[in-house]
């Protein structure tokens, strides 16, 4: 024990411990026990040789928390912090006496017991009566047994629960079945229930023996214990920016990833559903946009274990916007809870990876008890019910010929009235049903427990055809005492997912685009059944390419740790651990010689697989002090090392459709075998001081070492500090009764962002292979070294307000924070006289985020049939560049960077701009005057007076991010039955919508929408939209009518009502027959209203989270569809 | 108690063992690139980087000669990429001419990286004279990359030593011609002393640097120089050269275009192209319409068209017509240049940079313009009996002087002039041979500054020291 010493300073030791060791000598019983007033206030006047004088009637019943007694405070203090909490008050009659009061002002507001406080929370959804006023109160019920179940709003059963008798020490917790047993003393009253991530309930005891409580979730509640990095901690001692999820909140949503399921959840956090593909990748934000061209996404750790965040399609097939994201491969169902961990001091522990955020997983884990079995499912329908107006079969036919006699050209005579006038988007749309299926049991006994899970998840594309995702998950946590000291376990999940995937994007093989610009007058099958491909091939038929392309993404993914905790001494623990992260991605792509209009069948696979190991190892000291002091540090090390390999070939043949494997094909293209690595090393600590619960402070620092980075640059150092004052525990606050909480939290560290460089060694000068010559096989130099390439480094500072008042009922926690990232990372370009083109990524330029969050959660109503809550959450986020390299000296614009969109359809594909001063994801076009009613072509702003209109008159003409996001949760309860409504909004986003942009061009054979129906002609002149023109511009080098222009950016903003669920509990006493201890019954829908004045399918279609040079384009996308489910869970 | 105690101290030997041996991760080695630390030590390095170099000179089939024919009065640039060229307005941020300077600076960073770093390559698998040959290969190709350089954008920067790191100053001022000009002749007498006259096998001797490609390509130079006395001595070696012979016969001479016919006796540097999907050069799509064309012949999108001048520069009966000519089977039948056309079974032509007739045709020219009419009218002569399948030592009556000859003119500097217009249609000497004979304004009615490309706009942004060509 002496050695000890050394781990902390002396003198703190002494001054923390010798109070400690008197209070063991002395009087006091164990900390954590209740005793009863009287007894404290004897304790207090036989310690500090007092009188206090005190009618037993006032006290009687009343009991404290053996920790409110601090003899190192003064009697007076002691007097005032023991009677706070009751509607009592001292008076000091002469030198040291004292007389106990009731207080009047006081007693206004109903008594708690410290113990209640210590709960915190509100009742809600009793079974039992309201608990009585006081004067109310049965009095002397008798002796007898009760017994009773703990559920979750939606019927699961609690176990572990804690039922206590308001003002005994007697309690019992719950079993696997969420059951406890009780007996009753005469006079006791009132069950107090609680259980972490609850919200506490008080239920009144009346002459029924069998009691049924259910708790609702809380989240922001103040004793509710919060992951954080390498450990835990409660709200209520929180300095630093967390928000948290509970599983529960994210199960039974028909989504394929977890990030889908965070929308709105949290302040803060921006997610975005690129598209209603299954499967598709998710853009999630927190607190904005860190990078430029590096990774924007948070870090994810799985029960300790960071994840591979590499999305596999990075090095795999394109897959035209979408990625394989591993989120896809966690089954929500077995989520405890999502913790995202948004300021420097909460994020600085995960150092370099920190910067964009960083999500905690809790999976469950099962508590000792009879084994609890679980079983969750739904089943559904989706479908997009919105469709673009275009035109019939013979305003396109006008249309077209229009077109062509615009141009000076003669008519096509393959474009001519039909009778056929196919609606291509019913064509393609249909209903698709979604089904999830899950299992689990849990358990244990008091050396082991265990959480065992299965989960099936089958969803089909709205759009008709192969789309198709269906994925298997398992999973088995299990925790073991070895010894007394030792405890050892395993977290491990196995996902199999299977992913028949579509071109979702504005490449030819995009269906939905093929299906708007179709020609209405071609059908969709020939009369004998085949399908309909156009002579001319102009376009695709989209049924046959939704059925006949297969693109196949098959992954098989294994997460999870094995882990050991040693408890040394008491308060201090060794923790090691040993995790992995496997993933394997099976591509195949398969394009018949009907998809390649007659061209030779094309093909392509790949196997990408990625491996990751870490060891982690810490040592955890928390002394008990006792007192007003607490302490805990952390002293960690880890090192991690990841593998990436990928194998891929394509080719083509002209044989069969039979035989799609590659090896039968006739022409190969050079395989590719992509190898990389890189490691990590870590070293960090963290110290948490608090003083009489009013003054937090906590430290950070990590130490990384990164493969990756310049030999000058290896190490970087990422600390933080925090402080926290909770001013409610002030003693100048405990007259009042507002609040019951009030805290001021402020943070400031560094993080790093060390992801998206492109390679593993960006820093090195590289030679390459496959500069061949003939058939010789050449090397060439393809990069510049620069030994001094690093992180981009993010200093966030955070100042946050956290406030509980009116009894609990309304929690708010406002923070405001700016990210102001260093050091980023930009692809310099170099004069092409060095050989390069650009450096792999320099450290050079910062860019700005800051904001403001506030969440909000109240419980409305508290009754015992009806309750009603809400938890409100606004995001506010400023995005801004503010430095990158200028080429030419003087001019900012000559740091511009520019990309367009791939793409095709003879539209002019939308280009972003990374310009300083302008936040990312800008819009960069030319501003239209409107339609010159002489010439019916668009008139484009001359900006720059030249006479003419060239690149250099393009602007910026709006952005892609949101003012202000937010999310509103209601729950409500009656009697049996729940409801919860989400609505989730986003606001001043912008959207280019590039799909209206091709079914606007009037330049080709592409159909158009009802718009062009008041397109320019002679005799309708003044309009805004231009004439048709075919193969517009007619005039080589000049600008066409489609130019990028303001006319295609629309505001996004809308409103969601993103999901409604309507519950029914069955009742006990009807389950207790067929041995099910809960069940709960459930209809949903998703996405059920939206709205908007955006005209496309969706304002959320923006299919680019992977470039931030590329956001907000609404590229004829797959949109999200409506669908409705119905669900059952039950326990037993 | 006892053992509890040794138990808890057991942790931290392990806790310093994982400490001290985890640093290893972060030694990590790409494998699917080379680190600059593991090149450059064996011969097989050296010859890599060798070969790496020419996908260089691959890479420039879009620029030249594409985009130096649609300059010239053979060929019209017909759509957004190469009208520019064909009207002379070259903006200054077109594509082709940044991706020109690239490709060509690219190359010449491969090309002093090599002769910088395998000098001292200590390696006993060398065979001997390989070393010295695969630093002529660099010097003879960087040289190629200058010259290209000089005739497209005139003065431009000296780069001769390789960047090595980001943090390197990388502005550079243009050079002058004469300055380029010396690097190119001491690179290529350089090359001339150390490269083979052949190599094992034909394609090597036909397709990369030799001891006759660097003697060719130094007989150009001179005579770009005006230093017409070592550009006639030069050609004169590569004439003599046993390895270089004319194509004789009508269907000999087309065959050297076609993909059957590769690597003739004829080229002297020919560059090497594999398939429509492996080293391409992409060029059918360039002369070739979209439609109308013989069996096999892949269509492609017809955007550098042939003149009318060039159609009818050939006399009847001159066997290059067809070799350089062909039309469709539209009506009316839409022309196109023939040189480079891609099968539809994905064989793809070669470009030969450097020929024989070329050669001989310098020679004439420098012997011309010292004054040696006599043995210059009989190298042209040379060529035209070629050009009508006669044989080559018997006058015959398309001999200079002839009644054919461009607008009855009997001058023989203008004969050898129209001479190398038909012989070398298409392969992107035209345009240069004006400017270097000062005939560009009155063949094209352009002024000196559109002589020049511009210097890519980019390029400027990114090296102030950069000064824009006149007119531009």
């Amino acid at each position: 024990m002496k050695k000890f010493h050394l781990f902390t300073l002396k003198a703190i030791f002494l001054w923390l411990i010798l109070p400690m060791a008197r209070l063991q000598a002395g009087d006091l019983p164990a900390d954590d026990s209740v005793i009863r007033l009287s007894d404290a206030l004897k304790m207090i006047r036989s310690h500090f040789e007092v009188d206090i004088l005190f009618e037993d009637k006032t006290v009687n019943g009343l009991t404290v928390s053996a920790k409110a007694i601090d003899f190192d405070r003064t009697a007076e203090e002691n007097l005032a912090n023991l009677l706070s909490e009751f509607p009592l008050n001292y008076k000091k009659v002469k030198d040291r006496s004292y007389l106990i009061i009731t207080d009047k002002r006081k007693a206004r507001t109903k008594p708690v017991t410290v113990a209640a406080l210590e709960a915190a929370h509100s009742p809600v959804g009793i079974a039992g009566p309201e608990p009585g006023s006081p004067g109310k109160m049965p009095e002397g019920l008798p002796k007898r047994p009760i017994t009773g179940t703990v559920l979750t709003a939606d019927g699961q059963p609690l176990q572990g629960a804690s039922v206590k008798i308001k003002g005994t020490n007697k309690g019992a917790t719950t079993d696997a079945n969420g059951r406890f047993r009780l007996s009753l003393d005469e006079g006791d009253d009132v069950l107090l229930i609680s259980y972490t991530g609850y919200s506490s309930a008080e239920v009144s005891l009346d002459a029924r023996t069998d009691f049924t409580v259910r708790l609702s979730a809380s989240s922001g509640g103040l004793n509710d214990v919060v992951v954080i990095g390498y450990g835990t901690s409660s709200r209520k001692n929180l300095i630093s920016s967390i928000s948290s999820v509970k599983g529960s909140e994210l199960a039974n949503i028909p989504v394929t990833s977890i990030d889908a399921a965070l929308q709105g959840k949290a302040a803060g956090v921006q997610v975005v559903q690129n598209s209603g593909s299954p499967g598709d990748e998710t853009y999630i934000r927190i607190r904005g946009n860190g990078s430029l061209f590096g990774e924007n996404r948070p870090l994810y750790v799985i029960d300790g274990v960071p994840m591979n965040n590499l999305p596999a399609a990075q090095y795999g097939i394109s897959g035209d916007g979408q990625r394989i994201a591993s989120t896809n491969d966690i089954n929500p169902n077995d989520i405890q809870s999502i913790e995202i961990l948004k300021d420097a001091a909460a994020a600085a522990i995960y150092g370099s990876r920190g910067a964009n955020g960083v999500i905690l997983i809790t999976t469950k884990r099962g508590t000792p008890g009879k084994s609890k079995f679980s079983l969750s499912a739904y089943t559904g329908m989706a479908e997009v019910t919105k469709r673009l107006p275009l035109l019939n079969n013979r305003q396109y036919v006008d249309l077209f010929k229009e077109s062509r006699a615009n141009a000076g050209l003669p008519p096509d005579p393959a474009i001519h009235y039909t009778d056929t006038n196919t609606n291509w988007q019913n064509a393609i749309f249909h209903r698709a049903p979604i089904t999830d299926a899950n299992l689990s049991i849990s358990g244990g006994n008091g050396k082991m427990s265990h959480y065992i899970s299965l989960g099936y998840f089958d969803q089909r594309g709205t759009i008709v055809g192969v789309q198709h995702y269906q994925r298997w998950n398992g999973r088995v946590n299990f925790d073991f005492m070895a010894t007394d000291n030792l405890k050892i376990g395993v977290n491990i999940t196995g996902t199999h997912s299977i992913n028949h995937r579509m071109d979702n994007s504005f490449s030819g093989q995009s269906v939905l685009a093929q299906a708007l610009i179709q020609n209405p007058n071609n059908p969709v099958y020939n009369a004998n059944g085949t399908y309909y491909s156009d002579p001319f091939l102009r376009a695709t038929n989209p049924v046959m390419l939704a059925n006949s392309l297969r693109f196949q993404s098959l992954v098989d993914s294994y997460v999870g740790n094995i882990f050991g905790e040693y408890s040394i001494i008491k308060g201090l623990k060794f923790k090691t651990s040993l995790g992995f992260d496997n993933q394997q991605v099976t591509d195949d792509r398969y394009q018949s010689k009907q998809v390649n209009n007659g061209s030779a069948a094309s093909g392509f696979a790949s196997v990408f697989s990625q491996f990751l190991w870490v060891n982690e190892n810490t040592l955890t000291y928390t002394p008990t002090l006792g007192g007003r002091h607490h302490l805990s540090a952390l002293l960690g090390q880890s090192a991690q090392e990841a593998t990436v390999r990928r194998i891929g070939v394509s080719g083509s043949t002209n044989s069969t459709d039979i035989v799609q494997s590659i090896s039968g094909f006739t022409a190969l293209s050079a395989p590719t075998d992509y190898r990389s690595q890189w490691g990590l090393v870590s070293y960090f600590g963290r110290v948490n001081y608090s003083y009489d619960d009013r003054f937090l402070v906590e430290a950070v620092s990590r130490t990384d070492g990164s493969s990756r980075f310049g030999a000058n640059k290896k190490y970087g150092w990422f600390p933080s500090i925090s402080a926290g004052w909770r001013i409610s525990n002030e003693k100048f606050m405990q007259t009042q009764q507002f609040f019951n909480d009030l805290k001021l939290r402020g943070s400031i560290g560094l993080t790093g962002n060390n992801e998206g460089l492109g390679t593993d060694f960006p820093s090195l000068a590289t030679y390459s292979t496959g500069y061949n010559y003939g058939a010789e096989a050449g090397i060439a130099a393809t990069s510049l070294s620069n030994q001094d390439l690093s992180w981009e480094s993010t200093t966030a500072s955070n100042l946050g307000l956290d406030m509980s008042f009116l009894n609990n009922r309304i929690n708010v926690t406002v923070d405001a924070y700016q990210k102001t990232t260093n050091r980023l990372i930009f692809k310099l370009d170099l004069p092409y006289t060095s050989g390069f083109a650009r450096t792999n990524g320099a450290n050079i330029g910062q860019l700005i985020n800051k904001g403001l969050e506030i969440s909000v959660n109240t419980d409305n109503i508290r009754s015992k049939q009806f309750s009603w809550s809400t938890n409100i959450n606004f995001s506010i986020n400023r995005n801004k560049i503010t430095d990158l390299p200028e080429t030419i000296d003087g001019d900012p614009t000559s740091s511009d960077f520019t990309e367009s969109l791939p793409g095709s359809f003879s539209t002019s594909l939308p280009t972003s701009i990374f310009r300083v001063g302008q936040p990312v994801g800008s819009f960069f076009g030319y501003r239209n005057k409107g339609v010159d009613p002489a010439t019916g072509n668009m008139i484009y702003d001359d900006i720059n007076k030249d006479g003419k209109i060239t690149a250099a008159d393009r602007v910026i003409l709006g952005n892609a991010l949101p003012k202000f996001t937010g999310g509103m949760t209601n729950s409500l309860t009656y009697k049996n039955f729940d409801l919860n409504i989400f609505v989730y909004w986003s606001y001043g986003n912008k959207v280019y919508n590039q799909t209206r942009s091709m079914l606007e061009r009037m330049s080709s054979y592409n159909n158009g929408d009802t718009k062009t129906l008041r397109r320019w002609t002679p005799s309708n002149t003044v309009t805004d939209v231009p004439k048709a023109i075919f193969n517009d511009p007619v005039v080589p080098n000049s600008v066409t009518n489609g130019e990028v222009s303001q006319r295609f950016v629309e505001d996004g903003s809308y409103i969601r009502v993103k999901n409604i669920t309507l519950g029914y509990n069955i009742p006990a006493s009807f389950l207790k027959r067929v041995k099910i201890s809960s069940a709960r019954l459930y209809a949903s829908g998703q996405n059920l209203f939206l709205i908007t004045s955006y005209s496309g399918y969706d304002p959320e279609s923006q299919n680019q989270s992977v470039k931030n040079s590329q956001l907000g384009i609404d590229w004829a996308v797959q949109p999200q569809p409506r669908s409705f489910l119905l669900g059952l869970n039950i326990n037993f | 108690m006892n053992s509890a105690v040794i138990n808890k101290w057991i942790f931290f030997p392990v806790i310093l063992f994982l400490l001290a041996s985890c640093t290893k991760v972060l030694d990590q080695t790409p494998e699917y690139t080379i680190a600059e630390d593991n090149y450059w030590l064996s011969s097989n390095d050296a010859e890599a980087a060798a070969i790496g170099m020419y996908p260089v000179v691959q890479a420039l089939a879009l620029q030249c000669p594409a985009a130096f024919d649609a300059a010239s009065d053979a060929a019209t640039g017909l759509l957004a990429n190469y009208s520019p060229f064909s009207q002379h307005g070259i903006p200054v941020d077109n594509a082709i001419v940044a991706t020109y300077w690239q490709n060509l600076y690219t190359g010449i960073g491969r090309a002093n990286d090599l002769l910088k770093h395998v000098p001292g390559i200590k390696d006993s698998l060398f065979i001997p004279g390989q070393k010295a040959r695969i630093l002529g290969e660099a010097y003879f190709l960087r040289a190629y990359f200058y010259f290209s350089l000089v005739k497209a954008y005139g003065p431009v920067p000296l780069v001769t030593q390789p960047y090595t790191s980001f943090n390197a100053d990388f502005t550079i001022g243009r050079s002058s011609v004469d300055s380029v000009f010396a690097l190119i002749v001491s690179d290529l007498h350089a090359a001339e002393n150390s490269l083979p006259q052949t190599y094992a096998a034909v394609v090597d001797t036909r397709g990369r640097a030799t001891q006759g490609g660097a003697k060719a390509l130094l007989a150009k130079v001179f005579l770009s120089m005006k230093m017409y006395d070592s550009a006639a001595a030069k050609a004169l070696e590569v004439m003599n050269n046993p390895t270089y012979s004319l194509a004789i016969g009508s269907a000999a001479y087309s065959n050297m275009f076609s993909t059957g016919g590769k690597n003739g006796a004829e080229s002297i540097f020919e560059v090497q192209y594999l398939s429509a999907t492996s080293q391409n050069n992409g060029l059918f799509s360039l002369y070739v319409p979209s439609n109308g064309l013989p069996a096999g012949i892949q269509p492609g999108s017809y955007q550098v068209a042939p003149t009318a001048k060039i159609i009818a520069a050939y006399e009847t009966g001159d066997i290059r017509k067809n070799a350089a000519l062909n039309a469709n089977t539209a009506t009316p039948p839409v022309p196109y240049g023939n040189k480079y056309l891609r099968l539809i079974s994905g064989a793809e032509p070669d470009i030969i940079a450097l020929r024989l007739a070329d050669i001989i045709l310098v020679r004439a020219e420098a012997l011309n313009d010292l004054g040696q009419t006599g043995p210059a009218t009989d190298l042209l002569n040379l060529i035209r009996r070629r050009a009508f399948g006669l044989p080559l030592t018997d006058p015959s009556p398309h001999d200079f002087p002839s009644a054919n000859d461009l607008a009855g003119s009997y001058d023989l500097t203008l004969a050898i002039e129209n001479e190398r217009f038909k012989e070398l249609a298409f392969e992107g000497h035209r345009f240069y041979d004006l400017v270097r004979t000062g005939r560009a304004q009155a063949v094209l009615g352009i002024s000196d500054d559109q002589t020049r490309w511009p210097i890519p706009l980019r390029e400027i942004g990114r090296n102030p020291r950069l000064i824009q060509n006149h007119g531009y």
